[in-house]
C-alpha cells in the first residue's frame, strides 16, 4: 500500500487512526495491538509471504534483546557481548542473503568461472530499514539504554513489534530508536487525540504528498529516458538527466520522510527528522548532516564510532570515515555503482575533513558560501549518477557526456533522447524550491522546537537577509482557516494526480 | 477566566477552523471535479473513443438473456450503421462497439471479450477499405481483469480506481465543443445502442476531411489474415460473422482513381476471404449509388446517409434480395 494512493488515504489511514483512538480511550494496550496489526496489514499489502520473515526477525531480535538486557542486569558482560554478536550477525546474515546473495554469486562466478546458478532472491520490502532499526535496538540494549520487559513479556513483545513495524516508518525510515519511540507510546497522552498536533501532521503529510506527486514525479520520465539510453548522450541531455535525478531523489525521499513524520503525528508520535535542505549545504560534511539524517546518525553511532571514530589518530579517522561511507553505499544496494557512490562520498568526506584541518574555523562570506555550495552540489550530482545508473558502463557514459567528452565523438555515435520541452523550467523551479525556499519542517515550524535544526544556518539567516526573512515569514504555516483552505486545495491538487504516481525510490533499498 | 484557558480555547478554535477549511475545500473541489469528470470515461487506453465506448457498454448493454448482435470495427462502425434502426426494425438487439482507429485484430479481441460476458448471436464487422492494411494504425487492449472489475462494478464507483481525474479535466475542456457535439467529426453522443450518427450536411463539411489526404496503404500482403482469423474463431464459438463494407464518395471515385482502384482491390480480396469461410458480405455499392450529399467526409456517412444504409442492411439481414440499384440522395434534416 502506497502512502500516495486512494486506498491508503481514504481507507487504511482514517480507519486505523479512528480505531486507535477509540481503543486507546479504554485500553491503551489494545490500541497498541491494533496499531501493530494494522502495520502488519500495511506490510502484507506488498507481500504476504514476507510477513513471516518480519515476524521471525522480530521474535529473534526481541529474544536476543531480552537476553542482553537480562545479562546486563546480571552483570555478565561476556554474555552481553556474545548475544550482541549473535544478534548482529543474525541480522546481517538475513540482510546479506536477501540483498547480496545474487550479487556475490555473479561476482564470484565472473572471477572464478564456477558456473553457479543465481538464486533470484526477491528483496523483501523495507528489509534494510527494519534490519538496521533492530541492530540499533540490540546495540542500545547492550549499552543499557533499553528498559527490561521481564515483568510483562507479552506487552513487551507487542511494544517491540509495534516499534519495528510501525507503518509510517516501516518501509523507508526514518530509522528510529526504541527508547525514543516507545517512551512516547508509553505515555497516555498519545492515546488522546491532540487536534493541534494532528493539524501539523496533516499539513506535513500534504506537503510530502505534493512533493511526491506534483514535483518528484515530474522528473521520472526524463530520468528514465536518460539513464536507459543505449547510446552516448549529448552534453545537455546528460546534464538534464543528472539534474532531474538530483531533484527527483530529493523530492521523492524527503516527501516520504515528510509523509512518515506527518502520519506519525496523527497518532501523536514524533519521528526524528530525516532531511534539512541538504542541497543548501556548503560542504560534504554539512550535506551528510542534512541528508538522510537518521541513516547518517546510525552510521556514525553504530559503525564509525564502533570502528574507533576519531579516537585513534587522524589517519585511522580518515580510514574509518571512508569505510563507513563505503558500507553506507553497499547498504543501499547490491551493485558496483553503489560501492562507487559510497567510495566517492567517503573520498569527499576525507578531503573535506582534511581541508578543515588545514584551514580551521574561518567564517564564510556570502560569495564563499555560494562557491562552496556550488562545489558541494556538483560533487553530489556526480555521485548521484553512479547511484542511479543501472551499471557502471552507463554511469561512465553519462559522466563523460557531462564533462564534454561526447563532443569529440563522431555524429552517429551520439544520440539525443526526447526530453520534455518544459524540463528546463521544471529543473529551475525544482532547484529554486530546494535551494532558496524554507523546507517542510521550517514551514510548519518544527524547527522552533527541534534541536536537530534549531541551529540551522537558514534559521539564523532570519537576522541577516531581509528578503529571506520576509519569504520565510510569509511561508510559515500557522493553524487557522486560511491555512486549512490552502492545504485543502493543495491536497485536492495531489488527489488529481494520484493515479499517475510511481513508487518511492527508497522502497528498492 | 485565566489567560492560559483563553489561549487554549483560541487555539482549539483555530484548529477547528483549520480542519473545517481543509476538508470543506478538498471536498468541494473534489465534488466539482467528480461532477465535471463523471461523463468522461476512465482512461483505460490512450483512445478516448474506446474508453468512452466501454463506459457506454457498462451502462447500457443489457443482459436480459436475449442474444445480441454486435457491430464492431473502426470509426466507420460508429457512423455508417445505425444499430437503433436495426434493433427496431429487426426486433432483435443490436449494439455498436465501433471505436476510432481500431484495427481488425483489436476489434476481434474486443468482440471476444464482450461476447464472453454477454450472450452474443452474431458479430458484424463494419470495416472501411483502408482498414484492411498490413500495419495497424493503433493497438490497444484492456485486460480481462480490468474489464471484469469495471463492467461488474457499481455504477457510481465502479470505475473510480481506473479514473484519472487530471486527464479527464484536460479532456473536459473540449468536451462540449467536440466530443459531445453531433456536428463534430469526433462526436461521441451515442444513441440508445451505441451508434453515432453525424449531423454534418454537405454545407457543413470540413473541406480538409472531404479530401482523402491520408496515405493509403498500398501493400496488403497479409491484411486479410485478421479478417479470416476472426471469421474462423467466431465460427468455432458458434457465433455468426458477416462484414459490412460502406460506400465511397463519387468525388473520390472520379478525382482520385488510384484510391478507387485500391478500394476495388480490397473489396475483391475481402470477398474472396469471406467466401473461403462462408461469411456474407454487405457491399453498399451493390445496393445503391450514394450521392455525395450523404457523406460527412470522403468515407463517413452522415445521419441521413447512415439511415438510408441501415435500411438496406435491414433488408439484407432479412434475407431480401438486392433491389434494383438506385441512386440515393440525402436531404439533411436537423
Amino acid at each position: 500500500m502506497l502512502f500516495n494512493s486512494y486506498v491508503f488515504i481514504f481507507g487504511f489511514l482514517p480507519v486505523t487512526v479512528l480505531v486507535f483512538f477509540v481503543l486507546g480511550h479504554f485500553r491503551p494496550m489494545l490500541a497498541r495491538v491494533w496499531l501493530t496489526l494494522a502495520s502488519f496489514y500495511f506490510y502484507a499489502g506488498w507481500s504476504l509471504d514476507y510477513v513471516w520473515l518480519i515476524i521471525g526477525s522480530i521474535l529473534f531480535n526481541y529474544s536476543v534483546g531480552q537476553i542482553i538486557i537480562a545479562a546486563r542486569v546480571g552483570a555478565s558482560q561476556s554474555l552481553v557481548s556474545s548475544a550482541l554478536y549473535v544478534g548482529v550477525i543474525g541480522n546481517l546474515a538475513l540482510l546479506g542473503y536477501y540483498k547480496y546473495a545474487d550479487f556475490f554469486i555473479v561476482n564470484v562466478d565472473a572471477a572464478l568461472g564456477l558456473n553457479w546458478t543465481l538464486l533470484h532472491v526477491v528483496l523483501p520490502l523495507g528489509i534494510s530499514f527494519f534490519t538496521f532499526t533492530q541492530i540499533a535496538y540490540l546495540v542500545d540494549a547492550s549499552r543499557g539504554q533499553v528498559r527490561s520487559d521481564a515483568d510483562a513479556p507479552v506487552q513487551g513483545l507487542v511494544n517491540y513489534a509495534l516499534f519495528v513495524t510501525y507503518f509510517p516508518h516501516l518501509l523507508a525510515g526514518p530509522i528510529i530508536h526504541h527508547t525514543a519511540v516507545m517512551q512516547q507510546f508509553r505515555s497516555r497522552e498519545v492515546f488522546r487525540p491532540a487536534p493541534g498536533v494532528m493539524a501539523v501532521g496533516c499539513t506535513l503529510f500534504v506537503i510530502g504528498l505534493a512533493k511526491k506527486v506534483l514535483i518528484a514525479d515530474e522528473y521520472v520520465e526524463t530520468v528514465g529516458d536518460v539513464f536507459s539510453a543505449t547510446q552516448q548522450l549529448p552534453f545537455a541531455d546528460a546534464w538534464m538527466g543528472a539534474l532531474s535525478y538530483t531533484l527527483q531523489l530529493y523530492f521523492d525521499f524527503s516527501a516520504y520522510s515528510d509523509m512518515a513524520i506527518g502520519l506519525s503525528l496523527l497518532f501523536g508520535v514524533r519521528l526524528p527528522l530525516n532531511f534539512n535542505s541538504p542541497y543548501k549545504s556548503t560542504s560534504i560534511i554539512e550535506f551528510w548532516r542534512r541528508w538522510h539524517m537518521t541513516l547518517s546518525s546510525f552510521l556514525r553511532d553504530y559503525l564509525y564510532i564502533s570502528l574507533g571514530g576519531n579516537r585513534k589518530g587522524p589517519a585511522r579517522r580518515y580510514v574509518n570515515l571512508y569505510l563507513t561511507m563505503l558500507l553506507g553505499g553497499i547498504w543501499h544496494g547490491a551493485g558496483w555503482t553503489f560501492v562507487i557512490w559510497g567510495a566517492l562520498h567517503g573520498f569527499y568526506l576525507v578531503v573535506n575533513h582534511a581541508w578543515r584541518g588545514l584551514f580551521p574555523g574561518s567564517s564564510q562570506a556570502w560569495w564563499q558560501r555560494v562557491i562552496y555550495g556550488a562545489i558541494t552540489l556538483f560533487c553530489v550530482i556526480i555521485a548521484w549518477v553512479f547511484f542511479r545508473a543501472p551499471d557502471l558502463t552507463t554511469a561512465l557514459s553519462i559522466l563523460s557526456s557531462m564533462l564534454g567528452f561526447a563532443r569529440d565523438l563522431p555524429g552517429d555515435a551520439v544520440a539525443s533522447v526526447a526530453i520534455d520541452r518544459d524540463m528546463g523550467w521544471k529543473i529551475v523551479v525544482g532547484f529554486f524550491i530546494a535551494l532558496v525556499m524554507p523546507n517542510s519542517q521550517q514551514i510548519v515550524g518544527l524547527y522552533k522546537i527541534d534541536p536537530a535544526i534549531a541551529d540551522d544556518r537558514d534559521v539564523r539567516m532570519f537576522d541577516r537577509a531581509r528578503w529571506k526573512r520576509i519569504m520565510y515569514e510569509r511561508l510559515s504555516w500557522s493553524v487557522g482557516a486560511r491555512s486549512g483552505i490552502l492545504f485543502g486545495a493543495l491536497f485536492f491538487a495531489c488527489l488529481l494526480k494520484l493515479r499517475q504516481v510511481s513508487e518511492f525510490i527508497y522502497y528498492q533499498f | 477566566m485565566n489567560s492560559s484557558t483563553t489561549s487554549s480555547d483560541a487555539s482549539r478554535i483555530l484548529v477547528r477552523r483549520y480542519f473545517v477549511g481543509f476538508f470543506s475545500v478538498a471536498a468541494l473541489l473534489s465534488a466539482i471535479t467528480f461532477w465535471l469528470a463523471y461523463p468522461i470515461a476512465p482512461q483505460f487506453t490512450g483512445n478516448v473513443s474506446f474508453d468512452q465506448k466501454l463506459m457506454f457498454v457498462r451502462d447500457h448493454l443489457e443482459t436480459s438473456g436475449e442474444k445480441i448482435t454486435l457491430v464492431v470495427g473502426s470509426s466507420m462502425a460508429l457512423n455508417n450503421v445505425d444499430t437503433d434502426i436495426l434493433t427496431e426494425r429487426l426486433v432483435s438487439p443490436y449494439f455498436d462497439l465501433g471505436v476510432w482507429g481500431m484495427s481488425i485484430a483489436d476489434a476481434h479481441r474486443l468482440a471476444d471479450q464482450i461476447a464472453d460476458r454477454y450472450p452474443t448471436r452474431d458479430i458484424i464487422l463494419s470495416t472501411q477499405f483502408f482498414e484492411l492494411r498490413d500495419e495497424a494504425l493503433t493497438n490497444f487492449t484492456v485486460t480481462n481483469e480490468v474489464l471484469d472489475q469495471y463492467l461488474n462494478g457499481t455504477r457510481l464507483f465502479g470505475g473510480f480506481a481506473q479514473r484519472d481525474f487530471y486527464e479527464s479535466l484536460k479532456l473536459r475542456r473540449d468536451w462540449v465543443r467536440t466530443y459531445a457535439n453531433p456536428n463534430s467529426y469526433v462526436n461521441m453522443q451515442f444513441n440508445r445502442s451505441g451508434a453515432v450518427p453525424l449531423d454534418i450536411s454537405a454545407d457543413e463539411r470540413d473541406p480538409v476531411r472531404w479530401l482523402p489526404v491520408q496515405d493509403f496503404p498500398a501493400v496488403c500482403a497479409s491484411c486479410m489474415d485478421d479478417v479470416e482469423k476472426m471469421c474462423q474463431d467466431l465460427g468455432r464459438r458458434g457465433i455468426g460473422f458477416s462484414v459490412v463494407l460502406p460506400p465511397l464518395t463519387q468525388w473520390v471515385r472520379d478525382q482520385r482513381p488510384e484510391v478507387n482502384a485500391l478500394y476495388l482491390d480490397r473489396k475483391e480480396r475481402l470477398r474472396a476471404s469471406l467466401r473461403a469461410c462462408n461469411a456474407p458480405l454487405f457491399d453498399a455499392d451493390e445496393w445503391a449509388a450514394f450521392d455525395d450529399s450523404c457523406f460527412a467526409d470522403f468515407s463517413h456517412l452522415n445521419r441521413e446517409g447512415t439511415r438510408q444504409m441501415s435500411d438496406m442492411v435491414v433488408l439484407w439481414r432479412q434475407g431480401e434480395g438486392i433491389p434494383t440499384r438506385g441512386h440515393v440522395t440525402c436531404k439533411h434534416q436537423k
